[in-house]
This record gives structure tokens, sequence and C-alpha cells, in this order.
């Protein structure tokens, strides 16, 4: 692997009330995930940051944010360079990229082809 | 009074910690039988948990599954011959009366899921099996399914709330506290009956295909609280998992493809290092073998530039490697795999080796039950992954799916009619208290090492002293290593102090739970002389079966450690006789 390339991530922290973008500089290695420059910040340079995960391989649906303004599972989307990190829909904000996801839609349930199930709602 | 702090009660007839596949089914059973349920899952229901990320075989003999569903199935397969497989392949470690319900029940549980919508998407015959039996349902769509029915079967469900501990006397188990992760409200959570489907603990590990919540937790409540843990020395691990690049690490696909196609596994040498280990079918010999082999190169220092080892198929012609886009089963095609596009790191695919390790896959050992899933403490039920018995000291391909419904079924029939009998008592305010104590001690005692730190100690542990090549030497510098951190355990150190989703004290909480299992582990692999299954000890290479054909069964009482060899049950096929070479189970291997 290559040297690690040093970007920049700005991370909005908060709640529905007031937040605001933090930045944060992270080492980030080819390939490395948005959820793993998370996972960076968690681990060694602010343990108060607020994020849910679960699969980690893009099925479950639980790292969903917005990335530069797209809606995408972090744990899928490859931290390229420097980044805005935003949680998906401010208003089920519960602090920084939490979000409450809602109960899944009776409708989303029962269409089997809907891997994601926010896929409809989302963008 | 530190009982003040739970701020919420909940009371119902059975409390069923876990939701997805084990949990939602023993969930749907307990409501079935007319008793009051209440589900609770440390993530969000059908979008966390191992269920989801199964690729989908859920087994049953080929029989029935030609006589049911029609596909295209031996008739000359049964329930019997089945059950013969899980014990060969289990290395005669399951316990036999509960393989031959687990194989008898399948197929009417099966009949079930498609009765309830799931589709059947496959049929395939995988390596460990006589006979074809992995039925297709993706986890995923097994995961909705299963939720869309708790919804409509009107079960509460608590989500994003983590179980601290349970509560019980001498007569049994109580309730528990839990912890509202949204509110970071302390919440008393009272029952008749409890059933634990947690499932297991593969995140103790460094590598893993685990999602994030399998820390062990449900093992080492139930071990807190005086059940008995067996054959804990047995986690499984899967060859050949992505290492790098760093969003890969840990993902499953490189080993799917593994198994699809004639891979070489290579060492920084070039050499195909499988030809000192099996050298009539290398590569495509067990996975156990092929993960203890890994390791071996990797001790040896003959790993890959990230510490791995090499996975190649540039020895095959381009147009065959492109044309298995085509034909991949449905969890690769196209070179897709879950939400990752493998194109999108590896553009020529087949041109690179591809760096890989064995990674933690499944826990085959867990909480001891009997054939109605119960432990050893009254009211106290276990099901799924996390519980002992079933598979043995490895796992077939496709059965822990079948696993969930099979034995989450049995865990709600149980706890329903232990509900009806049983009364809803007063948790001891003692103990409550003394959760609660753990807590606030967890938020304000901050002289110690950060949970992070603890995490990623355990981790190294279990990565560098137990891991998958085991020895006594490495194994009592773990134990040593393990008591340090306990005593830094009551001390971690929490930055954050926000009650909304805090991270760090749902780490902080796992690291107990992770600690306890890690233990456990590190003990049966010390008393097992052996090599067996998933376990292989460098210092006792081949399998005894004149000494270790028997469970070790492990309790602690009042924080020591009691170990029990617990004689395997063997109704229907005799144990073999014997010492042998480590991984040669006979005609059943798979090739």
């Amino acid at each position: 692997m290559d040297k690690p390339k040093l970007i920049t991530v700005q991370v909005r922290r908060g709640d529905k009330n007031e937040s605001k973008l933090v930045a944060y500089e992270v080492p980030v290695e080819a390939g490395q995930s948005v959820l793993g420059v998370l996972q960076y910040i968690y681990d060694h340079l602010d343990s108060s940051i607020g994020f849910t995960c679960s699969c980690r391989i893009g099925l479950c649906s639980s790292c969903l944010m917005r990335v530069n303004g797209k809606v995408v599972q972090s744990c899928t989307t490859l931290a390229n360079g420097d980044m805005v990190i935003e949680p998906y829909k401010e208003d089920a904000l519960v602090r920084d990229l939490v979000t409450e996801l809602p109960p899944i839609s009776q409708a989303s349930l029962n269409n089997p082809k809907n891997i994601n199930p926010f896929k409809d709602e989302e963008v | 009074m530190m009982s003040l702090l739970i701020e919420e009660e909940l009371c119902c007839d059975v409390l069923v910690i876990g939701t997805e596949g084990t949990g939602a089914r023993a969930a749907l059973e307990a409501a079935e039988q007319g008793v009051d349920v209440l589900a609770v899952t440390k993530g969000f229901m059908a979008r966390s948990g191992a269920t989801l990320t199964a690729d989908g075989e859920i087994d049953v003999d080929s029989r029935s599954a030609r006589n049911l569903f029609g596909v295209d199935g031996s008739p000359d397969d049964c329930p019997e011959q089945f059950a013969k497989d899980m014990i060969v392949e289990g290395d005669y470690l399951g316990d036999q009366r509960l393989v031959a319900i687990h194989t008898e029940e399948a197929p009417a549980r099966v009949k079930e899921l498609v009765d309830w919508g799931a589709q059947l998407e496959g049929f395939i015959h995988a390596p460990g099996h006589t006979y074809p039996r992995g039925l297709w349902i993706p986890g995923l769509k097994l995961a909705r399914l299963l939720a869309r029915r708790m919804v409509k079967s009107g079960i509460s469900v608590l989500e994003n709330t983590m179980v601290l501990e349970l509560l019980h006397d001498s007569d049994g188990v109580m309730g528990a506290v839990g912890l509202h992760l949204p509110t970071g409200k302390m919440l008393l959570l009272r029952c008749r009956s409890l059933v634990m489907a947690t499932g297991g603990a593969m995140r103790v590990f460094p590598l893993t295909t685990a999602p994030e919540e399998l820390t062990g937790d449900g093992l080492a409540m139930a071990l807190r609280c005086g059940a008995a843990l067996q054959d804990m020395e047995f986690p499984m691990f899967l060859p050949y998992c992505f290492l790098t690049p760093p969003s890969l690490r840990g993902v499953i696909f490189s080993y799917d493809v593994s198994a699809l196609m004639e891979v070489h596994a290579l060492n920084r040498q070039g050499e195909r290092y499988m030809a000192r280990w099996d050298p009539e079918r290398m590569e495509r010999t067990t996975r156990d073998i092929n993960s203890v082999a890994a390791a071996m190169e990797i001790r040896a220092g003959r790993c890959s530039k990230a510490g791995g080892t090499y996975l190649s198929f540039k020895h095959l012609p381009r147009n065959l490697v492109n044309f298995s886009a085509e034909w991949f089963p449905r969890n690769l095609r196209s070179w897709r795999a879950a939400g990752f596009h493998l194109r999108s790191f590896f553009p020529d695919i087949g041109e690179e080796a591809w760096e890989v390790a064995p990674a933690c896959h499944f826990w085959n050992g867990g909480i001891r039950i009997d054939e109605d899933c119960a432990t050893n403490v009254p009211g106290l039920f276990a099901a799924g992954e996390g519980t002992a018995g079933i598979h043995g000291a490895n796992r077939l391909a496709g059965n822990a799916l079948t696993m969930t419904q099979v034995w989450g079924k049995r865990a709600g029939a149980s706890a329903a009619r232990f509900a009806k009998d049983g009364k809803l008592r007063k948790p001891p305010t003692t103990q409550i208290e003394k959760v609660v104590r753990k807590f606030v001690c967890l938020k304000s005692d901050s002289s110690g090492p950060t949970v992070t730190e603890v995490r990623l100690e355990i981790r190294r542990i279990a990565g560098d002293l137990v891991g998958i090549i085991r020895e006594e030497k490495n194994l009592q510098q773990a134990l040593k290593a393990i008591a340090d951190l306990r005593r830094d355990l009551a001390r971690q150190h929490v930055v954050n102090q926000d009650s909304r989703f805090n991270r760090e004290w749902v780490e902080g909480l796992q690291n107990e739970n992770s600690l306890d299992v890690l233990e456990a582990i590190v003990l049966a692999s010390i008393a097992r002389q052996e090599s067996r299954g998933a376990m292989y000890r460098v210092d006792y290479p081949a399998t005894d079966n004149d000494r270790w054909l028997c469970n070790l069964v492990l309790r602690r009482k009042d924080n020591q450690w009691e170990m029990q060899e617990a004689p395997v049950n063997s109704l229907y096929l005799s144990l073999p006789a014997g010492t042998r070479t480590y991984g040669r189970r006979g005609e059943s291997n798979h090739g």
C-alpha cells in the first residue's frame, strides 16, 4: 500500500437545534471507506463523534449519511479526497451523524426487490 | 439510591434479546403461544446483526427439499444422513440428540418461511454435505420477512437498546437492565422468562466477517448469571477473506471466489504452500485446514506485504475470468459483492493477487442448552449462534440459517411454556444497583486507558496470542494480559458525556463482555491438548479421540472459573477411537 495521504474531513456535529462543521485531518490509504475515516476519527482524534454502522458491506443501511451532498452508505463509499459528511436526514437527526431510522416502512418490507429500504424516500 | 437512575420499567412475559433470525423466530413462536413478548435489539431491527449478512443458504436434507419444494434434490438423502454429516464435520463434538432434532425439524421450519412469503432463489451443493442441501434465501430478505411478521403479530420491539446485565436469584431470571442508546436512559425490563439470541462474539478478533454488534454480550451476560458455556475453544475462521484495501478488510467475497474457481494460495515467495498441507486437494481442502495453513505461513514470516497471504487467479485465461461475471451466483454477479464493486478496487480482475487472511466468521460454541433450549439457569433460554452442541467443533456451510429457525422456534415455545407457569417477580434492588453502579463507574472513573485502547488491546490479545494457531506459551501470556486488562476495565477512560448514542459507553460495556468471552476461549484452549475442528494447537497437532472426545464446560462462580469435561452425547453414531493427523475426518471431507 502506498503512503497514506492526508485529507480534510468536515463533519457536521450537533443536533436539530444547533450544528456546525468540524474539520479533521485524516490520513487515508487507497481504498479506505468513509466509514473507515469516521472510525479513525473516533479511535484517534475525537471519541465524542456520533455515528452508527453494522454490516460494513453495504447491506444494512445503518450507516447512511450524506457525503459531499449525496446520500450514500458510508461503508461502501471510498474516501478519495477532502469531503463534507453530514447526517442523511436533518429532520430525524439525533446527534452528529446519527439519525433515528424510521421503522422500516410496510411498503419497503413488502417489496422484496427493494434492497435499500430508504431508496425511494431519500433523494 | 442508585436504582433511582432507572427511568422506565417495562414488563412482559417473555423477553427476547436479539431480533434477527433466531430472536425473531423465538418472539414469533412465543407470541403464537399467547404470551406477551418484548424483543430488544442493540441495533436497528432488520438492519443489524449477522442474519442479514448471510449469503443465503439454509440447509435441509436433500430428499425433503425435493419433496417439499420441487428442487433437484437427491431422494437418497434423509435427515439421518444430514445428521451424520453434521456430526462427522463437527469432528464428533456435536450433541447427537440436538443434531437429530436439528435435521428432523429443518424441513418444517423452511416450509413455514416459504408459506410466509420467502422465495427460494436456488439450490446448491456446498462442501461437506453428502448431497445438495442449500436452499437459497438471502439473509437480508429473511431478516425483513421475519421483521414484517413481527410487526404484523403486534410484538413490541425495542430498538437501539443494549442489555447490560440479567437480573436473577436462585429461582431464576427475573429480567434485565437495558440502556436505551438514543436517550442514555436506563431501563428495567421485567419478565417471567428470557430468550438469549444475541449471536456470536466474532468481533473479539481483529479480522472478522461479522457485523459490529457481535461482541459476545449474550454469552458473557449468561455466564455472569450462572449459565454454563461449552465448546468455547472453537471459534470458526474462514480462509481467504480480504485483508486490503482497508474498506474490504474482513470482507468475505474473496473467500466466495476461492470456492467458485481454481485459485492459487501463495506465500511471499510465490510458493503454493498448500502442497505441504494437502498435496492432493491443495486449496480445495477444508476451510479449517486452509485457515491453519495460511496462519502458519503468516507466523513463519512468509506473509504478504499487508501481513496475509496472496490469492491469485492469474493462471486462468482472461476470457475464462471474464466469463465468471456472468455465471457467478447472485451475490457475486458481475463482480459486484453486496454494496461493493470489486472492479473499482481491481480494475483488471485476475491481474493482481489479492491479499487475504483467515477471518473469524462464526461461533461454534456458546451457552450450553438442552433440547428445549433451556440453560442451567431457570427461565433462561438460549438459541442460535452462541449456543453449543449443534455444530460441535466445526459448522457445515448453510447450517447457520437453519439453526436460527429450528432453535429460535424451540426457544420461543419453551420460554412461553415457562412464562405461563412463572411469576413476574420483583428483581432485587441490590442487583439493579450493582448494574447501575457499573455504568455510573464507567461514566465517571477516568483514571485508566480509554475504551478504544481497551478494545484494541482485547483484539491484539485475541489476534496475536490466541488466534488460529494456538500454543501453551502464548495462551498463558494471553491469560496474564487478560488479568492485567481486567484491572483496567473498571477504570476505563470515557471522554464523551453526551447521553445520545454515546459510542464510548457502548464500547466500554462491550469490552467487559468481550474480555469474559476471550478468557473462556483461552481457558478452554489451554485445557484441550489436541487439535480438532476449528482449533489447532501447534504444540499438540494431532486429533486425539481417546483422550479428547469430550465437551469442555465452563462456569464462573464468585469470579472463579470452573471447568468440567462432559461426555459427548452419542445416541446415534458411535465415536471414533485412536489418534489421527489433524483435519483428516474421513470420506466426508469436502473437495
